[in-house]
């Protein structure tokens, strides 16, 4: 099989910011993958890398197993769906979605027929004449995406594109976006902050920090074996256990997660720990404890959290399992 | 209610703003009306009759026509001259960082802040330093250098509210730098040029200090008009172009105004 993007050590430098640092990544034919990291982790400049707007400092990437450092983005087989959806305001919505099939001078009864599949693709019959300013966010949204698919791209670049939605559209759309991808077999490269999102549609994943990937793997992969504290931390609410803490319970290594899901109050033998405060979320109650002055969070059932009270002692328990033994941050 | 009484201005206010733009614009109602009169010696008040006669003898002036011709060639081509350069300038100091930008944005916007005179000057020494004949094109020179910043400040405006990712999207969906130029940024420019544009021609067309100190023998139309007034001869002609002057310059003045006003709605951003 071969890629559809490879990065082979590849680094951008804005003047003496290391934006992507030393990148070595490779993205399935086919799949959907994310890039998954705070603001400023060099995941949109490996997007825009991609799509070719800016060039590496150094490295190489290919697209398609084909080398692209001196291909300019308009001859890229990539396209892009823009963060603030970048539809051009004086052309209708028909104009914007078969702008690439003009620019090609492709016939104009071939390209009709292709705007309204697209449009109908993403739902929009009917809203060929209207402008951009006259849609809503979500419209906008699928305009931006008829937009980018309609030449036919074998890599589909996406720069958080729900990140303007409400939350109900948000979650709409990510189920939209995943049957999309299964339907048309391209590869969608997704560029997101929001770990929800990301382990919702993603095949695989790549989680950023410091322009690095600190972490490549499937969703369940990162979820439950985060490889170090960074990963831990960020993707979701998983406790980090120090060094300190863990020579302390009589456990060899550098750091470990541990989920709050795992955490069991156990009565008779366990560790001491000093509940700090709990609070009720429906269906699980969340504990704030405190073991060896570290703080721990732990998800109970609501049954096993009833009776407790703030600094009440407890005895916590989980198994060997559960804890991950983590490396040092790269 | 209360509101609207209030926010009422008082009557002597109201009276004080309408003296205020009388001031203004009658003494422009007066030369309309010394257009038409009988006398053409001295402006008497009121005006001892009126007749049409002075369009006619206007209008068969060879002189009057060679300095329109003159100006409406000289305000034409600088207006060119300024679209170019003022577009290609707005867009590499608005688009792009470099060192020196902001320098150059003001060396840009400087001649209109200068007094003419001191332009004026200026170019007269460089001309007669570097040898060039005084012609129509030192004209052009001068009024150039002050309508570049009419158009440079409206396209640099407009480029500022055209969002960058149209330009990379344009590109992403395979358009080269030309294509998308042609097909995104002229037309979401396109007003602003042709505010820019229509300013600067009027600005041109009744410019008197840069031209008088840049130009030869040639006289434009606001040039011709000052020599008029000194050496009387058949006076009513010179309010028959003044009247014109005051159509040619005031109409595009005014298409300008709304297009800008329009443009304020073309928004350059998909949010």
């Amino acid at each position: 099989m071969t890629s559809a993007v490879q990065f082979e050590k590849v680094s951008k430098h804005f003047n003496n910011v290391r934006a992507v640092d030393d990148v070595d990544l490779t993205i399935n034919d086919g799949e959907f993958f994310a890039m998954l990291g705070p603001s400023g982790s060099g995941k949109t400049t490996c997007l825009r890398l991609i799509a070719g707007f800016e060039r590496p400092t150094s490295g190489e990437i290919s697209v398609l197993g084909e080398p692209v450092k001196n291909v300019p983005p308009y001859r890229r087989n990539v396209n892009t769906v823009f963060q603030d959806y970048a539809l051009f305001p004086h052309l209708s919505v028909a104009e914007n979605v078969s702008y690439a099939l003009k620019i090609k001078k492709i016939d104009k009864t071939i390209r009709r027929t292709e705007t309204e599949n697209l449009l109908d693709m993403v739902r929009l019959q009917g809203y060929g004449d209207r402008k951009p300013s006259e849609l809503s966010g979500g419209q906008r949204q699928r305009v931006a995406l008829a937009r980018a698919l309609i030449s036919k791209p074998k890599v589909l670049l996406l720069d958080e594109p729900l990140g303007a939605l409400d939350l109900k559209l948000r979650e709409e759309m990510q189920e939209e976006l995943k049957s999309l991808q299964r339907t048309l077999g391209i590869t969608f490269v997704f560029v997101t902050h929001d770990q929800g999102e990301a382990f919702s549609m993603a095949d695989r994943l790549a989680v950023f920090n410091e322009g690095r990937v600190a972490q490549l793997g499937t969703p369940e992969d990162i979820y439950y074996r985060p490889k170090n504290a960074f990963v831990a931390s960020f993707v979701g609410t998983s406790n980090v256990l120090s060094k300190n803490l863990l020579n302390s319970l009589g456990i060899e290594g550098f750091a470990a997660s541990l989920r709050p899901e795992d955490i069991n109050i156990d009565s008779e033998n366990g560790i001491a720990a000093r509940l700090i405060s709990k609070s009720f979320l429906g269906s699980a109650t969340r504990l704030s404890l405190e073991i060896n002055k570290e703080r721990l969070t732990a998800l109970v059932d609501y049954a096993q959290g009833q009776h407790l009270k703030e600094n009440d002692e407890v005895r916590v328990s989980w198994k060997s399992s559960a804890l991950h033994m983590m490396q040092p941050a790269p | 209610m209360r509101s609207s009484q209030d926010s009422r201005a008082p009557l002597s206010l109201k009276t004080a703003a309408v003296c205020g733009l009388l001031f203004m614009h009658l003494p422009i109602l007066l030369i309309f009306i010394y257009a038409f009169t009988t006398e053409d010696k001295t402006y008497q008040w009121p005006p001892p009759g009126f007749t049409l006669k002075w369009l006619g003898v206007t209008w068969n002036r060879p002189d009057v026509w060679e300095a329109m011709r003159l100006s409406l060639k000289v305000a034409a081509i600088s207006t060119c001259i300024a679209l170019v350069l003022g577009t290609l300038s707005a867009a590499a100091v608005s688009r792009s960082k470099f060192f020196g930008r902001e320098t150059i944005s003001l060396l840009i916007i400087l001649p209109i802040a200068l007094p003419g005179i001191i332009t004026g000057i200026a170019l007269r020494s460089a001309f007669s330093i570097a040898d060039i004949p005084f012609s129509v094109w030192t004209i052009v020179l001068g009024h150039a250098t002050f309508c570049v910043v009419v158009v440079y400040n409206n396209a640099v405006a407009r480029f500022r509210r055209t969002s960058t990712s149209l330009v990379e999207a344009s590109m992403d969906l395979g358009a080269n730098s030309f294509q998308t130029f042609r097909y995104i940024i002229l037309p979401n420019i396109a007003t602003a040029l042709l505010a820019g544009g229509m300013l600067a021609f009027a600005l041109s067309f009744d410019e008197v200090i840069v031209t008088t100190l840049t130009a030869g023998q040639q006289a434009t139309l606001p040039i011709w008009m000052l020599e008029e007034l000194v050496r009387p001869r058949q006076r009513p002609v010179t309010n028959v172009v003044a009247m014109v002057v005051f159509l040619v310059t005031f109409v595009p003045i005014l298409l300008a105004y709304y297009l800008i006003r329009d443009g304020d709605h073309v928004s350059g951003q998909g949010k």
